[in-house]
């Protein structure tokens, strides 16, 4: 009896990332928190752009709000995957029979992050739409898709990752997922300030720093507030380290990938 | 020689300061079935674990399938693990199941597909394409099975494989079991505390109790090192049933004597394990002797059951 | 005689030296708006002109021109802001019985009965030239539709809906 070789006709993540795509998407997970978002969406752009009995905002903010919402609304439904990555296989009893294999923890990692991330390009998919229709009117189609892919992926990638970092760690599905959703709703906290302490110094310094609220920011300044990107692009910094950082992270975490349980 | 494909010398596991696995030695040949057998808490499973690379022991060097326990990535390649409560992802087929971790192990996919097809066949689950979460329990042990063996390995370990079957579906893993290592070669390693299919499957056997390694040898090694008593079963006549009783209450080698009432001349005897010469044969020679007709006389050999209860009894010697 | 004169000129210089500088004010400025009544639907745009005619005798180029939306019907105060983003423009140079249009493209926000009016005003002027009155009715308009969203809004959840029911039935056979 020998033993099968190791020449790996392909790389292990590829071949991760191909299961985990095929098993996100194949089964009803992937699409029923597409759908979930799809509906939120939806209600919403209806919602900012017919007369509710309240008054009419004016497009350019119908469009900032969308794409501000497909933006947290989207970037939540890839920490929502992420977060299950490792701590779902140790719930699951599916860990131990992959950590015996000679994949790299390495590669199961980055597989996972990229089936998680191919949520947030749904996300944008589904969210084009909305967007496209409601920037139609005031001329802004151009400048909210590139703020919906460049900034949204930005922020994406930042909490994918970060989920991922945190199921690697968290020995239950319930403690990763009330985790990375609560720092995510610390992280979209600042966004929401009003607006003297948002534009104070030590607001802004806060909301620039914060990746998701820099992101959230630039929309709401480069479409609602008609201010170019020229006086914006620094908003993108944070989110930019923040994916590098967080990506990094999660990949090193694991090495410290464990069962969970002691016998 | 026979190779050695597992061996462990002063491994040691710990949790914290809870010493599981304390100190022990191990050698199982290649090509044989060895059980690793013991209580709930016997440390078993973190035995198999370390031996897999799944923990790190605290002390104590190994080599499993030639390679050692630092040389994560080729033991991994070269050993199959059916873990005790391994899950199974209820939305793949089992097809799709095996040709991931085949490719995983470095197959292309259309040979992992040929394999995964094959060990389907094999195990009796070729005919289905339903989802795993169609699946009873004992298809998910046999696909359990395919799967730590998917990479042909060279040792297999397999954590309690039996758990929660039924009575048939038990006999269906042994029997694939004494099939892989006579027909593959494979080296098994089977942790279980379901002793009946460890004295049909293995050739030798370790019992472990809180963290120890008690004994090891084969199954006969292990029953004669536990001192249990021998049963046996004497008939004569019911009109030299006292007689009978008094010759052999008079041999030191004869433990117990007990009548069945049901039956007036059966006694029942409990026959000491290491009487020299044996102690059937001094029991016979005493009622020729004593001119009592003999008309039947039965010896039953003392179980694994009875052994391992003794060894693992609280007090027993260590 | 002659002495009586004398005091008479002496009046009128020392009256056109001595007094100080009048602030021009506003009451030969004319402001009109027009038109007077729209009736339009939410979300409706109304090109607003605000005429200036300068009544007086003299030029004037420090005139601006300002809008100011109220409500009737309502308790509190309405957002100019909210139907244009500029409320204030200059009006520019104009000669005496000049005229001048200023035009503005408001935008009603909410649905109700709104009065707009123009004044037009200056820096040193003591009081504002007020306009006559834009009765603008503006309708409530519920659109099944709003800005074409509706097919978007339909056909993208059910498609995503598709999609999960096709993995639901895939899953379960």
């Amino acid at each position: 009896m020998t033993s099968t070789t190791a020449h790996h006709t392909r790389p292990g993540w590829s071949i991760v990332a191909r299961q985990e795509l095929s098993e996100l998407w194949g089964s009803t997970r992937g699409s029923g928190v597409l759908l979930g978002f799809s509906v939120l969406l939806a209600a919403l752009s209806y919602l900012v752009s017919a007369d509710a009995g309240i008054n009419l905002l004016d497009a350019r903010e119908s469009v900032g709000v969308i794409v501000q919402t497909a933006i947290a609304l989207g970037a939540l439904t890839a920490l929502v995957i992420s977060s299950d990555a490792i701590s779902g296989e140790r719930e699951r009893g599916t860990l131990e029979s992959l950590l015996v294999t000679p994949l790299h923890r390495r590669d199961l990692v980055i597989g996972k992050l990229i089936a998680a991330t191919s949520m947030w390009v749904a996300a944008i998919v589904v969210s084009l739409p909305f967007v496209a229709v409601l920037a139609r009117g005031p001329g802004v189609a151009f400048d909210a898709v590139i703020v919906l892919v460049v900034a949204g992926s930005l922020v994406a990638a930042a909490l994918t990752a970060f989920g991922l970092a945190i199921s690697s760690l968290a020995m239950s599905n319930r403690v990763s997922l009330a985790s990375a959703i609560s720092i995510m709703l610390l992280l979209a906290a600042p966004s929401r300030l009003p607006g003297v302490t948002a534009n104070g110094v030590l607001g802004s310094i806060l909301i620039k720093l914060n990746p998701v609220s820099a992101g959230l920011k630039l929309a709401n300044d480069v479409l609602v507030g008609q201010q170019g990107w020229s006086n914006h692009w620094t908003l993108l910094i944070s989110p930019a380290v923040a994916a590098v950082l967080s990506t990094v992270v999660a990949i090193q975490l694991s090495r410290r990938i464990e069962l969970g349980d002691s016998r | 020689m026979t190779p050695t494909r597992v061996e462990c010398r002063g491994l040691t596991v710990k949790y914290g300061d809870l010493v599981a696995v304390d100190s022990i030695d191990l050698e199982v040949a290649a090509g044989e079935v060895f059980g690793l057998l013991g209580p709930n808490g016997a440390g078993k499973t973190s035995v198999i674990r370390a031996l897999t690379t799944i923990i790190e022991p605290a002390a104590g060097t190994a080599n499993v399938a030639g390679a050692a326990l630092s040389d994560q990535r080729v033991i991994r390649q070269r050993i199959g693990v059916l873990p005790e409560s391994s899950g199974y992802p209820s939305a793949q087929t089992g097809l799709s199941y095996l040709r991931f971790y085949g490719e995983l192990f470095g197959l292309s996919r259309a040979e992992a597909s040929d394999r995964a097809a094959e060990l389907l066949d094999q195990l009796g689950l070729g005919h289905t394409q339903q989802r795993i979460s169609h699946y009873s329990r004992g298809m998910r042990q046999r696909l359990g099975l395919c799967r730590a063996m998917i990479n042909r390995p060279d040792v297999l370990f397999l954590d309690e494989p039996t758990l929660g079957l039924d009575p048939a579906g038990k006999e269906e893993v042994v029997r694939h079991l004494a099939d892989i290592a006579v027909h593959d070669g494979t080296t098994v390693v089977l942790c279980t505390h379901l002793l009946d299919e460890v004295e049909r499957a293995c050739d030798r056997v370790a019992i472990m109790a809180a963290g120890k390694l008690l004994t090891t040898g084969t199954v006969d090694d292990v029953i004669d090192a536990s001192d249990v008593p021998r049963s046996s079963r004497l008939r004569v006549h019911s009109d030299d049933i006292a007689a009978a009783h008094d010759v052999l209450g008079r041999l030191d080698c004869v433990d117990g004597i007990r009548f069945d009432n049901a039956r007036p001349g059966d006694l029942d005897l409990q026959l000491a394990p290491h009487a020299v010469p044996p102690a059937s044969a001094r029991v016979l020679a005493a009622i020729i002797d004593a001119g009592i007709e003999i008309r039947a006389f039965e010896t039953d050999r003392a179980s694994l059951n009875d052994a391992f209860l003794a060894l693992t009894a609280p007090g027993a010697p260590t | 005689m002659n002495k009586l004169l004398a005091i008479v000129f002496v009046t009128i210089c020392f009256g056109a030296v001595g007094s100080p500088a009048t602030a021009q004010s506003l009451d030969e400025v004319v402001v009109e708006v027009t038109p007077v009544s729209a009736q339009v639907a939410l979300g409706d745009t109304i090109d607003l002109d605000v005429t200036v005619t300068n009544m007086s005798t003299a030029a004037r180029d420090d005139l601006i021109a300002h809008i100011d939306v109220t409500s009737p019907d309502r308790d509190g105060s309405v957002d100019p802001e909210d139907w244009t983003a500029t409320l204030s423009k200059q009006v520019g140079p104009l000669d005496p019985g000049a005229s001048t249009t200023v035009t503005w493209s408001i935008q009603p926000i909410s649905p109700g009965t709104f009065l707009v009016y123009a004044v037009a005003l200056a820096p040193d002027a003591p009081d504002v030239a007020g306009s006559n009155v834009l009765t603008v009715s503006v309708e409530d308009q519920r659109s099944l539709n709003p800005q074409g969203v509706l097919p978007v809004v339909i056909i993208v959840p059910a498609a995503v809906g598709a999609l999960f029911v096709s993995r639901l039935r895939r899953n379960r056979a």
